[in-house]
């Protein structure tokens, strides 16, 4: 009996203490929110060791001249979902004082007023140089003089390949196309077919991360062959021609060529698996360690002219941040001139000052000065960046979804296109 | 000692509720029955046991569940965190969404195959264990496994085996059959899907099945055999019927199952091809935490709520008509 007794009663009293716990526990979940605790938190959607050395390294500096920074921390988010956990974290009343944000959401970030506008602070700001950023490189981060992020990364995309699997398959070698001016889709895509039917690999192309899931990936297809998305952000342009075109070249290769993975098929590059792989300059590290002998070119031209495509990453400074004033200031410091040329190791730099491969090879040490022209200086003249769009998650999925109809050996392009345009059509109307 | 305590209360504590000028009355009449110290303890201590569970449940699902109704009446959005009042919108917007009747039938055929697929493959392997067979405890497990694998692991290893070079149809190759595309193909996509879940969550109806099984005296089945009854007429006639509570409680939990079916179409389908494979719970998600449209979210999760309470009550309702007794 007393026994039974006492272990009710310490039964009891671990249930209330439990109870105590989950209690405190949650309501310091809310009470934690206390200003300017000194504890930056920057979201990024990098997880390689070297960017975060890289930015760790910026953020010990920043520490050292600034002794009320507590801590600065980079949260790697998952690239996938990216800007999901942004916003949630946005919408939970706990944003990160900093963030990348991608330039396909850079619309849906300033037209909710998300972000800080940092003109004047960069123009107060002694030796920063404001006046060196590039102004095409800025456009989908303005609003009338308001600058909302920093591009800090404007990488162009640009054919890495693997030069031995292209020659043992005696296709053309890009780069030297490139030079001689015949490089378009129509050469990159004979390529890849002798490739795969040689066998050298076992797919001639890879357009990075496409998976048939994320379409605006062939956004460099479209445009060489004059397409756009929605050309004047009201109108949608899948019905133009050219997207057919493009779409249809795309198919050709992925159904008929079998040159690069069809749907639900995988490969990877750097492993071999596919001799070409379209993708940015921030996204080869692994080339360094691969046995082969590899090479890169610009984008393909097409029917619509030799521009090329650029993708842009944006840091900004978040309007509910906890730290605000310490935000803007490592902003400052991390984009000044010093810093941005660290970043180019693996970002090219917004800095007109920094775009030249003297320069730009200082800090990377992978390409070439010879490459560094060609895939990221030249290509940066005439980028065009990754359209993006207020509104722009619905619009691609509903793409996304529209689209998968195309994504057949038997398809009726035109009309699928059509569909897309119907599905979207709406949306984009609605967009500022 | 838990028996003397659970004696009936007295009969001052269980008076029904009077009108207050009587109580007022009697105002004055000292208690002749007041609360044994005992019994207030117990009560205390009965707080204290369930205060862990109750804080929990009200932090993490009533909570929730009240502000999911507000939130369904807002527009909220996730990118300022700003929330403000538009009455029914999200409902009258659902009304005319073009993808809501698509969503809602993609769900209504998920649960229709998974529901009677589970409920008779888990039937039919409990029927098979059942039988005393050697090796049944081994078969058990095989079965059963699945259910404690943890779903995303689960998902992602069928997401591999189903891909255009994945196991199945390698395995389909050596027999000479060329295999479809099966997560990417919208006749096969929701199939595989539902196979999926199927082999996930059948070890639990498995295990209840049997134990409902074990539990059939085993008079009444040689009494229907000493009257020339079959086995399909002993199994119809009296095993269906014994069992029928257990499967009307696998009939619900599954329905409720299908309807909040989420990772899996995450990992296998995203929603495609097309939006062929997108049910209730995956648009709730897309919704929220794609396109930033919490308030709409809300709504639609309002109709899940609703639709599996109306599911539930149904099913209960029916039992009068096929449950053959109430343990």
């Amino acid at each position: 009996m007393e026994s039974t007794q006492r272990r009710r009663m310490r039964a009891v009293g671990f249930a209330a203490a439990l109870a105590v716990t989950l209690a405190a526990g949650c309501s310091s979940g809310s009470g934690g929110a206390s200003g300017g605790d000194g504890k930056l938190r920057i979201a990024v959607w990098t997880a390689s060791k070297d960017h975060l050395a890289l930015l760790n390294g910026i953020a010990k500096d920043f520490k050292a001249e600034h002794p009320e920074v507590r801590s600065i921390t980079f949260e790697s988010l998952d690239p996938a979902d990216y800007t999901t956990a942004l916003s949630t974290q946005l919408a939970s009343g706990n944003p990160p004082d900093l963030g990348w944000i991608l330039e396909t959401n850079a619309a849906d970030f300033i037209e909710n007023d998300t972000l800080v506008d940092m003109a004047p602070a960069m123009a107060a700001e002694k030796g920063y140089a404001a006046d060196d950023l590039e102004p095409a490189l800025l456009s989908q981060w303005k609003r009338g003089d308001s600058l909302y992020a920093y591009p800090f990364s404007s990488s162009p995309f640009a054919v890495f390949y693997n030069a031995d699997a292209l020659a043992k398959a005696k296709a053309d070698d890009p780069a030297k196309l490139a030079a001689a001016g015949e490089w378009d889709w129509e050469a990159l895509s004979k390529a890849a077919k002798k490739v795969t039917d040689a066998k050298t690999a076992r797919y001639g192309l890879l357009v990075h991360e496409f998976d048939y899931k994320n379409w605006d990936r062939l956004y460099p297809v479209m445009n060489a062959y004059g397409a756009h998305p929605w050309p004047d952000k009201d109108s949608c342009g899948f019905t133009d021609p050219k997207m057919t075109e493009a779409v249809d070249l795309f198919r050709r290769m992925a159904f008929d060529d079998h040159s690069t993975p069809a749907p639900g098929e995988q490969a990877d590059f750097f492993s071999g698996e596919a001799a070409m792989f379209i993708t940015q300059v921030s996204k080869v590290g692994p080339l360094a360690d691969v046995k082969w002998k590899w090479d890169a070119a610009p984008l393909p031209t097409g029917p619509g002219g030799g521009d090329q495509v650029i993708g842009q990453a944006g840091l900004g400074v978040f309007a509910g941040g906890k730290n605000l004033d310490l935000a803007k200031e490592f902003y400052l410091f991390a984009t000044n001139k010093e810093n941005a040329a660290k970043l180019g190791q693996f970002f090219p730099p917004p800095r007109t000052s920094l775009l030249d491969a003297e320069t730009l090879s200082k800090t990377n040490p992978l390409l070439s000065k010879e490459q560094l022209q060609t895939v990221i200086l030249d290509s940066l003249k005439s980028g065009k960046v990754r359209p993006g769009h207020t509104q722009y998650a619905k619009i691609n999925e509903q793409t996304r979804a529209a689209l998968d109809a195309v994504w057949k050996p038997k398809a009726d392009t035109g009309k699928v296109l059509a569909d897309v345009c119907d599905s979207i059509k709406p949306l984009l109307g609605s967009g500022s | 000692m838990s028996l003397t305590r659970r004696a009936p209360a007295p009969a001052a504590s269980a008076r029904p509720t009077v009108p207050l000028k009587v109580r007022s009355a009697r105002r004055a009449a000292p208690a002749r029955n007041p609360t044994p110290k005992w019994r207030r303890r117990d009560r205390y201590a009965g707080y204290a046991l369930i205060a862990p569970q109750m804080l929990g449940f009200v932090a993490f699902v009533l909570g929730p569940l009240i502000a999911v109704v507000y939130y369904s009446f807002t527009k909220y959005n996730n990118l300022t965190g700003e929330i403000s009042f538009i009455g029914g919108d999200n409902y009258r917007a659902l009304l005319e969404d073009p993808l809501a009747v698509e969503v809602a039938r993609n769900t209504a055929l998920f649960s229709a195959g998974l529901v009677p697929f589970n409920i008779c493959l888990a039937l039919l392997l409990a029927v098979l264990l059942d039988q005393g067979m050697r090796g049944t405890v081994i078969f058990r497990a095989m079965f059963f496994s699945p259910t404690v694998v943890s779903i995303i692991a689960w998902t992602i290893l069928w997401f591999f085996l189903l891909s255009k070079d994945g196991g199945v149809n390698l395995l389909l190759r050596t027999v000479g059959v060329d295999g479809p595309n099966w997560l990417r193909e919208p006749d096969t996509a929701m199939f595989s899907v539902i196979l999926v879940q199927v082999l996930k969550g059948v070890g639990i109806n498995m295990v209840l099945f049997l134990a409902a099984l074990q539990a059939v005296p085993t008079e009444l089945r040689e009494a229907a055999r000493v009257d020339g009854a079959r086995a399909w007429t002993v199994f119809r006639r009296i095993t269906l019927p014994m069992i029928s509570p257990t499967m009307l409680l696998a009939a619900i939990v599954t329905v409720i199952g299908s309807l909040q079916v989420f990772g899996q179409i995450l990992v296998l389908t995203r929603g495609g091809p097309g939006n062929s494979t997108t049910v209730l719970a995956y648009y709730i998600y897309q919704q929220a935490f794609k396109f930033f449209e919490l308030g709409y979210a809300s709504a639609l999760a309002v109709v899940l709520f609703l639709a599996v309470l109306i599911l539930t009550a149904v099913q209960w309702w029916l039992r009068k008509k096929w449950v053959f007794h109430e343990q």
